[in-house]
């Protein structure tokens, strides 16, 4: 889940993710941000790619953000056609912590929509495929928040059939003992 | 961290709830952190917790007089009525946990306990159906769902994943104005 805290590693990748920007006027000594600029002051209209966390404090300057390619229009006909088949890994591994940072950034109310609808539709379809027996496969198609989610369901769903064959009732060797005695040992 | 249920921990509070014993031996009352429970006498029927019950049972010190919903009329009635409503049918909020420990610890005083645990298995099945559809309506804009009667286990089964999914959608939904709320918050806290 989007824990949005200061401390959640998650959100501190999601800040990670590149996010194309572009300039509108000249910037006195911030030359190096792009890497195929050689003077030391950048210049207006320049296009180069920050990190998400950069791309927020430009803008605050005199830089506009551009969508990432998997929120523009073209990708967004994808993934409203049928979200659930869609790899969003391939896109971003924080696609949804990215778009919940850029509609706060860029007050963009259809890109929320828009992350609302693709996130629904994703977790009905992964809630199917947990209570079935699942295929692995489908986890190289998930975002680091539909995995935590999955895994969730399917811990739950263990747990489940753990309890209808009254396995909790039976007393067990501890993990501990079980482990082989070497590793153990102290060197 | 993240408290959790687990199922044998459903279960444990399961276990707390009262149900009916024959006994079969003498003794006086004893104290309980529950309660106190007795005096035993012989076919004397009286209300225990189930973990004393099922624990009585393993050492062959009572009967186990199954609850009135365990009955063989008023399940089939149950399974009628769950197959007819639109929503949950209303049952013993331990309805899964008690059956199954009943029909697992004290399966002679159960009577045709095949045909129970066959009509408690389409029961589950059907009120299973009921939450897949329930999921399958679930929609952004209401964060609300109707749970009505549901079970603990199946509670426990919804849980992890609707409150999961339900934090994603607040935080995507949030204002700036939180943000910033929250931001200042988390300034003002450390002093």
């Amino acid at each position: 889940m989007i824990k949005g805290s200061y401390w959640d590693i998650d959100d501190i990748l999601a800040e990670e993710e590149p996010i194309p920007v572009k300039t509108t006027k000249e910037l006195k000594g911030l030359g190096f941000l792009d890497i195929t600029n050689k003077p030391l002051d950048l210049p207006a209209e320049s296009r180069f790619q920050a990190p998400l966390w950069l791309a927020a404090i430009l803008q605050r300057t005199e830089t506009d953000i551009e969508l990432p390619k998997y929120f523009r229009t073209s990708y967004r006909a994808s993934l409203e056609a049928d979200p659930s088949i869609v790899s969003l890994k391939a896109q971003s591994q924080y696609f949804f912590e990215v778009g919940t940072k850029l509609t706060e950034i860029a007050e963009d109310d259809d890109l929320k929509q828009l992350l609302l609808k693709v996130l629904m539709k994703r977790i009905k379809f992964l809630i199917g495929y947990i209570e079935n027996k699942s295929n692995p496969n489908i986890l190289k198609r998930l975002t680091e928040l539909e995995i935590s989610i999955y895994e969730k369901g399917r811990k739950t769903m263990i747990e489940l059939e753990d309890w209808r064959e009254r396995k909790y009732e039976k007393i067990r060797t501890s993990y501990l003992y079980t482990r082989p005695m070497r590793k153990m040992r102290l060197k | 961290m993240e408290i959790e249920l687990s199922m044998a921990e459903t279960e444990f509070f399961a276990e707390s709830q009262l149900i009916t014993i024959v006994p079969n031996f003498r003794e006086d009352q004893i104290i309980l952190l529950c309660g106190q429970f007795g005096p035993f006498r012989p076919s004397i029927p009286l209300d225990v917790p189930l973990w004393l019950a099922i624990f009585l049972k393993k050492q062959h010190k009572c009967q186990i007089v199954p609850p009135s919903w365990m009955d063989l009329e008023v399940l089939s009635n149950k399974v009628e009525v769950e197959r007819k409503t639109e929503g949950f049918a209303e049952i013993d909020f331990h309805y899964l946990e008690t059956s199954s420990m009943l029909l697992t610890h004290a399966q002679e005083d159960i009577k045709h306990k095949s045909v129970i645990g066959r009509l408690i298995q389409d029961l589950y099945d059907l009120r299973t159906a009921k939450i897949r559809d329930i999921i399958k309506e679930l929609k952004p804009e209401n964060s609300k769902l109707k749970l009505t009667n549901i079970a603990a286990i199946e509670l426990q089964t919804l849980r992890r994943l609707l409150v999961c999914t339900f934090d994603t959608i607040s935080q995507i939904n949030r204002k700036e104005e939180q943000v910033e709320d929250e931001k200042n918050n988390e300034n003002a806290a450390p002093q």
